[in-house]
């Protein structure tokens, strides 16, 4: 494996919560991404009649083509990575992952004489098991019985992945998907008996914003996760101090106002008198522990859960300044300043549009929502920064990490790195 | 009468992309084996045998003139036969199939019509089709050798010139891992934005080595 080789044949595979992003270092600046998910298709599915396809798995962009009734998604419609982290008997998740990275590695296959298969970099969640990282190598090795498109793989955290896009080698990354939100502390090395796990994420932000929107008469759209999403993006709001935030807005309501059309469609959204929810939104993902989401919870709102995924205790409701400083107290005291001066955010969750001038004070950015989380614990001395292009961020760090790590370095399963070959 | 001289064969074969060849060149020993006219498209050579109508009038002259035309397919990858169209329509085409000879005929003003493919042998080596004098080889073989010798000085010199660099990069950076910088080196300007001065490189350069 030559310097050359892999300037040619690194491969990125991102195998994130909502999405896959994936590609070869020739990509430039971005990866290719498609939902990571994949669909069972039925046999009385009307592509199955009508052209007599036979495909027993539908990923990419081909699902919309494939999928029947509602009912049908529940059962049909797999995630395979919506917690990070896939049991590790769920044959029908795993098929989903041997799907989409078959799919991944053919999309970039190069017809040059000199290719004798991708070396490939998989990044999954900072807290998936060791029998995650064997199924993802068992998948390669099947996916190599067809046709060798793998000369030699490893797998890294997407939080080290993250670190290593941003060019920091100390540092506290948290990255919060779909799923779930890791906190991950990083010297040279994910320092993995310090990982904090959050059982919270993008998807209870949205699962607020549908009861939201369900009070306000719009219950047939809530039900709709596309238009929630949408309607999360563009009203949500990052209280600066949450009570005074809301006080403001349930005074002086129109000073909040913001209605937004969809677009391609006559429906419009006016909170009117209501614009003081615009901060549930942003406050429940930074910190759910507020007596006002009470109500929610008994309305049918699903509670975050602590849960224990192997040795781990993903806690449901902890606030992320909390999360951030039970981590970094995990490392050794020398480095901990560091830690804090360091810290990156990424992934979807942290994706907000900046609040406009006349909000000042009341409304604010995430890095700044997390800084003044942790001020309230008495931590000042901290630097933090959203990464460029959050949804890239883990595919650029495995490019790099494929392009550096040397060929000769073994896999080992002491220090969950190095390649296998598949030679 | 129409003689062989009136003939367009050469405006014939030179239309399909064909070169006459200098038969004396060819280094045809044997008299049977010399065709009455040969071309090439540079990957095949091609010899024609000519009749004219007179000599028809002699038995079995057709019949030598095809078994003489097989014997040329011992020089050339494919034979043709050239006759007047008049007597085109007595011959049995079986026998050229069966030889794989070629039929070209030509009428009173000397156009010339392909009447039966021949069929192309591959058996032939090319390298008779231009005779390289011995000189010429010797000086080759020599041609050969100054390259291969410069090959060798070239590598050399590269293998030295990259040792001289990695060293200078050392001097310069006051480290003694050459493989750690070399890789950052070898980033270009057109490389993606998160690659460039990226200390994450030459960290991870390092693992399985510290």
């Amino acid at each position: 494996m030559s310097l050359d080789y892999k300037q040619k044949y690194s491969f990125g595979a991102d195998y994130g919560t909502s999405y896959f992003k994936f590609g070869s270092i020739l990509c430039g600046e971005e990866p290719k991404m498609i939902e990571n998910r994949g669909y069972f298709p039925r046999n009385d599915n009307i592509m199955h009649n009508a052209f007599g396809e036979t495909k027993d798995i539908v990923v990419g962009d081909e699902v919309p083509l494939y999928l029947q009734a509602k009912e049908d998604l529940t059962e049909n419609l797999i995630y395979p990575m919506k917690n990070g982290i896939i049991e590790k008997n769920n044959s029908r998740a795993w098929d989903v992952v041997k799907t989409i990275s078959l799919y991944g590695l053919e999309a970039f296959e190069p017809t040059d004489n000199d290719f004798e298969g991708f070396n490939i970099v998989a990044s999954l969640s900072s807290i998936a098991p060791r029998y995650m990282y064997e199924k993802i190598f068992q998948i390669y090795k099947e996916i190599n019985k067809k046709r060798k498109l793998i000369k030699a793989a490893t797998v890294i955290s997407q939080p080290l992945s993250v670190a290593i896009a941003h060019k920091v080698t100390t540092c506290t990354v948290i990255e919060s998907g779909h799923g779930n939100t890791q906190v991950c502390p990083i010297s040279h090395y994910p320092i993995r008996n310090a990982i904090v796990p959050i059982n919270r994420g993008g998807g209870d932000a949205n699962s607020i914003t549908a009861e939201i929107l369900k009070d306000l008469g719009y219950s047939d759209l809530a039900r709709e996760e596309a238009f929630v999403l949408r309607a999360k993006e563009k009203l949500g709001l990052i209280p600066v101090d949450f009570e005074k935030s809301v006080a403001k807005a349930k005074k002086h309501p129109k000073k909040f106002k913001n209605k937004f059309k969809i677009p391609g469609t006559r429906i419009v959204v006016e909170l009117e008198e209501n614009t003081w929810t615009r901060f549930l939104i942003g406050e429940y993902v930074f910190d759910p522990n507020h007596e006002l989401f009470t109500s929610y919870f008994k309305r049918g709102l699903p509670k975050p859960k602590d849960i224990r995924i192997g040795d781990l205790l993903f806690k449901g409701m902890l606030d992320f300044g909390e999360a951030i400083i039970e981590a970094v107290e995990r490392c050794p005291v020398e480095l901990q300043p560091h830690l804090y001066r360091n810290i990156l955010l990424s992934g979807g969750n942290f994706c907000w549009e900046q609040p406009s001038i006349q909000l000042k004070g009341l409304a604010t950015s995430a890095n700044s929502k997390i800084k003044l989380l942790l001020r309230k614990k008495g931590i000042t001395n901290v630097n933090i920064s959203m990464t460029n292009e959050p949804q890239y961020s883990v595919w650029r760090g495995t490019i790099i990490y494929g392009y550096a790590v040397p060929e000769n370095y073994n896999w080992s399963w002491d220090q969950l790195e190095g390649w296998i070959s598949f030679d | 009468m129409i003689e062989s001289n009136d003939l367009r064969v050469d405006e014939y074969f030179q239309s399909r992309g064909m070169q006459p060849l200098d038969i004396s060149s060819l280094g045809l020993e044997k008299d049977n084996l010399k065709p009455d006219i040969a071309f090439t498209d540079s990957n095949n050579r091609i010899f024609v045998k000519i009749i004219d109508s007179g000599a028809l009038n002699e038995r079995n002259v057709l019949l030598d003139a095809v078994m003489k035309s097989v014997d040329f397919l011992k020089e050339a990858n494919a034979a043709y036969l050239l006759l007047p169209k008049l007597y085109a329509s007595i011959i049995d085409g079986k026998l050229f199939y069966n030889h794989g000879v070629g039929l070209l005929t030509y009428d009173k003003r000397g156009a010339i019509q392909e009447i039966i493919k021949p069929k192309i042998f591959s058996q032939i080596n090319k390298e008779n089709l231009v005779k390289i004098p011995e000189e010429t080889l010797v000086e080759i073989n020599n041609l050969n050798k100054r390259i291969r010798s410069l090959e060798q000085d070239f590598s050399k010199l590269k293998e030295e010139l990259d040792e001289l660099r990695v060293k200078k990069i050392n001097i310069e950076t006051n480290e003694d891992e050459p493989k750690l910088y070399s890789l950052n080196a070898e980033i270009h300007d057109d490389a993606p934005e998160f690659m460039k001065d990226n200390p994450w490189i030459g960290i991870l350069s390092k693992r399985g080595k510290d």
